[in-house]
C-alpha cells in the first residue's frame, strides 16, 4: 500500500473528526447538547483506551499472558468506587470551578500556586513520553502498512507521526481553546472522543472477528493449536511473569490512573454535565473495556502461530495479521482504530495540560510580574486563549521530540506504565485531601515532591539509562558503585519487578512525608476553610450567607475585573444571575458584599485556577479605596470565624448534653437526700414508739412493786413483744444495707419453691388467723427447684403475704397464693381484694424508704423496707419483681425466678 | 444509603475476584469448553461484575438515593 493512500484514508479519517466535533458544537450553540447523555459520557470515558490499548495489549499478551487485563480491572474496581469518590470530585469540582488535576490540588491546599504549578510541571513530564508513545504507534502502524521497515526517511517532512500531531494540535486548537471560562465546556470535542470511542472499539472487534473466523476456524481452533505448541502452551494459563505482586501494582496503578490521569479529570469531571450520568457510566464504561478486550488474547495466540520464531513484533500484531492473510481493507480499518485511538488520547491530554500550565504555571508566574501589570490590563480573554494555544503547541511538541529522539528505543507499555506510576503519586494528596481534614500543604508538598523524586530514581532515570543515554553500568551497580542504591533494587529490597518495586518505595516516600508532615504543621485559614469545603463536599451546603460586610468594593469594578479573563458581556451576565438567584436586584447592587466577591473568584477561579484567582483578587482592585487581598484576608478570617463558632456550638451542644446530666443527677442525690432525711424521721420515729413502750411499762413494774402478778405477766409480754418489733426492725435495716453494700452471706442452694411458700403460709397464718382473712393457696404439686436462698425467699414471701393481708379489707378479705413452673422459671403471685394501690404509686413502689398511706386509715403503714428489700432479694436471685393494681381488683405482686441466672451467684445486685 | 453500602459489597467482592489469590487457581495452561481455564474464568468474573454494577446503579429495592 503506498503511503499517499494511508496519508489519504488518516486525512479523511480526521476530517471526520474535525466534522463531527464541529456537528457537536452547532448543537451546544444552539442549546441542543449532544454529550448531555450518560452514554456519550461513558463512551468519553473510553479515552483511557489508548493505542497502548489497541497495539500494546496484544504484545504484552504475547509476553506474559493474560496479565494485560489487570490494567482494565483496576478501572473496573474504580468503576465500582466512583459513587463514593469520583461523585465527591465531581461536587467539589462543580463547587470550585476546578478546571484541572493541578487545580484540584491547588484548590484543596489553600489555593496553592506552588502546589498547582508542582503537579502541572511534573504532569507535563509524565504526559510527555505517553503522548510520544501515541505518535511512536501511529507512525509504526503506518510503516508497517507500507512496508517501510522502521526507516522513517525523509526528514521531518516526510514523517507521518510529523503531520498527526500537527493536525492534533490543530484539532486542539480549534476545538479545546473555543472558551475560556472552564463552565463552558468542549461539547465539540467530547463528541468526536465519543465517536472516536466507537470506531476504536469497531475496528478491533473487526478485526477480532477476522482473524478468529476467517484467518482460523473461530477461537476454539485458536487456543486448540495454541495448547498443542510446546511454545505457545504455558502462556495459556500465565498471568505475569513478575507474579502476584506485580498483579496487585497493575491493578492498583490503572485504578489510580482511571481516577487521576489529566485526560480522565477532563473527560470525567470538567466534562460532566450531570452528575446522575454517572451512575450509568459506571458499568458501561467496563462493559466497554471488557469487549475491547474480548479479542486481545486470541489475537495475540493467532499473531504466535502465524509468526512463529519472533520474526513480527507482538505490538503490531493487529495489523501484521490481516496483512499476512491478504486482507488490506481489513488492515486499514485496524489502521483507522488505532489511529482513533492515538488521537482521542492526545487531543484531550493537550488539552488538559494546556489548561493546567496555563492556570497553575503561566498566569500565576505572569501575575506576579508586576512589570507586566496583567491585571490592569482591559481584556486578557485573548491572552488566555493564546497562552492556551501556545500550550498545546508545546506539549504537542515536545511529545514530537521525545519520540523522535528516544522513544523509539522502549517498548510501547513500559513507557504507559511509566506514567501510570507517577500518575499514582497524587493518590494520597488527593484522596487524602478529600477525606481527611488535618492533611496539609507542606504535607502534600512533601509527599508529592518526595514520591516524584523517588518515581524518577526508580523508574524514570533507568528508563533513560535503557535508551543508551546513561552507562547502563549505573544500572547494574548503582551510581558510583554503591550498590545500595541501584535503581531498580532500593537498600537491596527483594520487591521482585522493578514497576512493585518503584511503587512500593515512592508510596513509603510519599505517605511518609505526607502523614508526617501533616501532623507536624499547622494549616492557614485558607486551608482550613478549603479543606472543610472539601472533606465535607456533600454534608456542606456552599453556605452564601450574606452576612454583612462592609466592604468598599464595587460591584461594577468586581465585573470589570471579571470581565477581563472572560470577556465583558460574559462577566456581566453571569453577575446579574448570580444576583437574581439570590433575589437582588442587579441593577440596584451597587456595594460588593462577601457573596458576590466569592462568585467573583469562583468565576475567575474556572478560566484561570484557583490559585491564579486567588493572585488577581488580591492585587487587582490598587490604589482604589480597597485593597483587595485585605479584602480576601477578611473573608477567610470571616469563614474561619464562622468555622470555629460551628466547632464553638459542637462543642457548647456537648456542653449542654454534660450539664443536662450533670443536673439530672445532682436531683437524683437530691432526691435520695431527702428520702435519707424522711428514712432517718421514720426509722427514729419507728423505734421510739416501741421504746417509749418499752421504757413506760419497764417504769411502771420498776415503781410500782405491788403489782398483781396477772398484770406484771401482761406488761412484761408487751415489752418482749416492743423489742421484738425492735430487733425485726433493726435486722432489717442492717440486712437492706449489707444487700447494697454487697456483703450480704447469700447461701445459694438449689431450693424448692413450694416448700418455702407453704413455710411462709404456716409463720403468716396467725396474722390471717387474727384478721380474719381467707387464704387460698394454688400452688404446682410439684416445681423443679431454683437455685435461690432459701432464708431470704422465705422472708420475701413472708413479707407479700403480710403485705397483702395488712391491706385487705376488715371484712370478707380474701389472699390468693399461686405458684406455678412456667417456661424459664417459676412465678409466685399474691394477690388481695383490698383498695389497690393507686396508679401513680407503682412505679416507686419498690424504691427504699417509700411509704405510703393506707387509703383508709391515712397512716403509712410498715418501715417502708420491706419491698426494697424483696426487690433487692429477688433481683441478686437473677428474677424480677413487678407490681400490678387494675381498678377495684386489689394489689397483685408477682416475682418470677429463673431455673439458671447467668453470672455470678454471689454477686451483689445493683 | 442502600446503594453505597452495595457497592461497598461489590467492592469486597471484586477485589477477591480479582486478586492474584483467585487468580492462582486458574493459572493452568487447561482448556475448558475449548478456552483456556484462566481467561474463561477472568472473563467470567468481569462479566459478572459489571452485570453487577449495572443492577447496583439501576437501584434494586430501596436503591433509590435522595438526590
Amino acid at each position: 500500500m503506498s503511503r499517499w493512500t494511508i496519508a489519504a484514508v488518516a486525512i479523511s479519517y480526521l476530517c471526520v473528526l474535525f466534522a463531527v466535533a464541529r456537528w457537536g458544537d452547532r448543537r451546544a450553540d444552539a442549546g441542543r447538547s449532544v454529550i448531555a447523555n450518560p452514554t456519550i459520557y461513558a463512551l468519553s470515558m473510553a479515552v483511557y483506551c489508548t493505542a497502548w490499548t489497541f497495539y500494546g495489549s496484544v504484545g504484552r499478551a504475547t509476553a506474559n499472558g493474560i496479565d494485560f487485563v489487570a490494567i482494565y480491572l483496576g478501572p473496573t474496581l474504580a468503576g465500582v468506587l466512583w459513587w463514593h469518590v469520583t461523585r465527591k470530585m465531581l461536587r467539589i469540582s462543580k463547587a470550585n470551578r476546578i478546571t484541572s488535576i493541578a487545580d484540584f490540588v491547588a484548590a484543596r491546599y489553600g489555593k496553592s500556586p506552588l502546589l498547582g504549578g508542582l503537579v502541572a510541571v511534573v504532569a507535563l513530564i509524565v504526559i510527555t513520553p505517553y503522548i510520544a508513545l501515541q505518535l511512536k504507534a501511529v507512525s509504526a502502524s503506518v510503516d508497517v502498512l507500507a512496508h517501510a521497515g522502521s526507516d522513517r526517511g525523509g526528514g521531518i517532512l516526510g514523517d507521518t507521526a510529523f503531520y498527526v500531531a500537527a493536525l492534533m494540535a490543530a484539532f486542539a486548537i480549534l476545538y479545546g481553546t473555543r472558551h475560556i471560562d472552564a463552565t463552558e465546556r468542549h461539547e465539540g470535542m467530547v463528541a468526536a472522543i465519543a465517536f472516536e470511542s466507537i470506531v476504536k472499539l469497531a475496528a478491533f472487534l473487526a478485526v477480532g472477528l477476522f482473524v478468529a473466523f476467517v484467518m482460523f476456524d473461530g477461537p476454539a481452533e485458536i487456543f486448540a493449536r495454541a495448547a498443542a505448541d510446546p511454545a505457545i502452551a504455558p502462556l495459556l494459563g500465565s498471568a505475569g511473569a513478575s507474579g502476584p505482586a506485580g498483579w496487585v501494582t497493575l491493578t492498583l496503578l490503572s485504578m489510580a490512573a482511571i481516577l487521576f490521569l489529566p485526560r480522565q479529570f477532563q473527560v470525567a469531571i470538567v466534562e460532566n454535565v450531570d452528575e446522575r450520568h454517572l451512575a450509568k457510566a459506571s458499568w458501561l464504561f467496563p462493559l466497554y473495556l471488557l469487549l475491547i478486550n474480548l479479542f486481545v488474547f486470541p489475537i495475540a495466540l493467532a499473531g504466535l502461530l502465524a509468526f512463529p520464531g519472533g520474526g513480527v513484533d507482538g505490538d503490531l500484531f493487529v495489523l501484521a495479521l490481516p496483512l499476512a492473510a491478504g486482507a488490506t481493507h481489513v488492515a486499514l480499518i485496524a489502521f483507522v482504530g488505532g489511529l482513533s485511538a492515538a488521537t482521542s488520547m492526545v487531543i484531550v491530554e493537550t488539552i488538559a495540560l494546556a489548561t493546567m500550565l496555563c492556570n497553575d504555571l503561566a498566569m500565576p508566574i505572569l501575575l506576579r510580574i508586576r512589570r507586566l501589570d496583567l491585571a490592569g490590563r482591559a481584556d486578557l480573554t485573548g491572552l488566555l486563549a493564546a497562552i492556551r494555544r501556545g500550550s498545546i503547541v508545546i506539549v504537542l511538541s515536545l511529545g514530537y521530540l521525545y519520540f523522535d529522539l528516544i522513544g523509539g528505543s522502549y517498548a510501547l507499555v513500559s513507557i504507559g506504565l511509566l506514567s501510570f506510576a507517577a500518575v499514582a503519586q497524587l493518590a494520597p494528596t488527593i484522596l487524602g485531601g478529600m477525606y481527611w481534614r488535618g492533611a496539609t500543604r507542606i504535607g502534600a508538598l512533601g509527599g508529592l515532591a518526595g514520591g516524584f523524586a523517588v518515581w524518577a530514581y526508580t523508574l524514570l532515570v533507568p528508563a533513560i539509562a535503557r535508551s543508551g543515554w546513561i552507562d547502563a553500568a549505573f544500572l547494574a551497580e548503582g551510581p558510583f558503585g554503591v550498590a545500595a542504591l541501584r535503581p531498580y533494587a532500593l537498600f537491596g529490597a527483594p520487591l521482585g519487578d522493578p514497576l512493585t518495586h518503584a511503587l512500593v518505595w515512592s508510596m513509603v516516600a510519599n505517605l511518609g512525608l505526607f502523614v508526617g508532615l501533616s501532623l507536624a504543621t499547622r494549616p492557614s485559614a485558607t486551608e482550613r476553610i478549603q479543606a472543610t469545603r472539601f472533606v465535607e463536599a456533600f454534608s456542606h451546603a456552599e453556605g452564601e450567607r450574606a452576612h454583612v460586610w462592609g466592604g468598599q468594593a464595587r460591584v461594577t469594578e468586581l465585573i470589570d475585573l471579571v470581565g477581563r479573563f472572560v470577556g465583558q458581556e460574559r462577566a456581566r451576565q453571569a453577575f446579574a444571575a448570580h444576583a437574581r438567584a439570590r433575589g437582588l436586584n442587579p441593577e440596584r447592587l451597587e456595594r460588593a458584599d462577601a457573596g458576590v466577591v466569592r462568585f467573583a473568584e469562583r468565576l475567575l477561579a474556572g478560566a484561570i485556577g484557583a490559585a491564579s484567582a486567588r493572585v488577581v483578587m488580591a492585587t487587582a482592585v490598587k490604589g482604589g479605596d480597597v485593597g483587595l487581598d485585605e479584602v480576601m484576608a477578611i473573608l477567610d478570617e470571616a469563614t474561619a470565624v464562622i468555622e470555629y463558632s460551628r466547632q464553638l456550638e459542637q462543642k457548647s451542644a456537648a456542653l449542654e448534653a454534660a450539664s443536662a446530666e450533670l443536673r439530672a443527677a445532682n436531683l437524683r442525690l437530691r432526691e435520695l437526700d431527702r428520702l435519707k432525711d424522711e428514712f432517718l424521721t421514720t426509722v427514729t420515729h419507728e423505734l421510739r414508739t416501741p421504746l417509749t413502750s418499752i421504757r413506760s411499762f419497764s417504769e411502771i413494774l420498776h415503781d410500782n412493786a405491788d403489782l398483781s402478778a396477772g398484770d406484771r405477766r401482761a406488761f412484761l409480754g408487751i415489752v418482749i413483744a416492743e423489742s421484738e418489733r425492735l430487733t425485726r426492725l433493726i435486722n432489717q435495716v442492717l440486712d437492706l444495707a449489707k444487700i447494697e453494700a454487697g456483703r450480704f452471706d447469700w447461701q445459694i442452694a438449689p431450693t424448692d419453691l413450694r416448700e418455702v411458700v407453704t413455710g411462709a403460709i404456716a409463720a403468716t397464718s396467725g396474722i390471717f388467723a387474727e384478721r380474719r382473712v381467707v387464704l387460698d393457696a394454688m400452688l404446682d404439686e410439684r416445681v423443679p427447684p431454683v437455685p435461690a436462698d432459701r432464708d431470704q425467699l422465705m422472708q420475701v414471701a413472708i413479707n407479700l403475704l403480710s403485705n397483702a393481708v395488712k391491706f385487705s379489707p376488715p371484712e370478707g378479705g380474701r389472699v390468693q397464693v399461686a405458684l406455678r413452673g412456667e417456661g424459664a422459671g417459676i412465678r409466685l403471685t399474691v394477690q388481695d381484694n383490698g383498695p389497690g394501690i393507686a396508679a401513680e404509686h407503682l412505679p416507686l413502689l419498690f424504691e427504699k424508704f417509700r411509704q405510703f398511706a393506707d387509703p383508709r386509715s391515712g397512716k403509712p403503714q410498715g418501715t417502708g423496707l420491706g419491698l426494697a428489700i424483696c426487690r433487692r432479694i429477688v433481683a441478686h436471685l437473677g428474677g424480677s419483681i413487678v407490681a400490678a393494681s387494675p381498678p377495684g381488683e386489689g394489689a397483685r405482686f408477682e416475682v418470677f425466678l429463673p431455673y439458671a441466672r447467668g453470672g455470678d451467684l454471689t454477686r451483689t445486685p445493683r | 444509603m442502600r446503594r453505597g453500602e452495595r457497592l461497598v459489597g461489590l467492592l469486597l467482592l471484586a477485589t477477591f475476584l480479582f486478586s492474584p489469590v483467585a487468580i492462582g487457581f486458574f493459572q493452568q495452561p487447561a482448556l475448558v469448553g475449548g478456552v483456556p481455564a484462566l481467561l474463561l474464568y477472568v472473563f467470567a468474573a468481569w462479566a459478572l461484575i459489571v452485570v453487577l454494577l449495572a443492577l447496583v446503579a439501576r437501584g434494586g429495592p430501596d436503591g433509590e438515593d435522595p438526590p
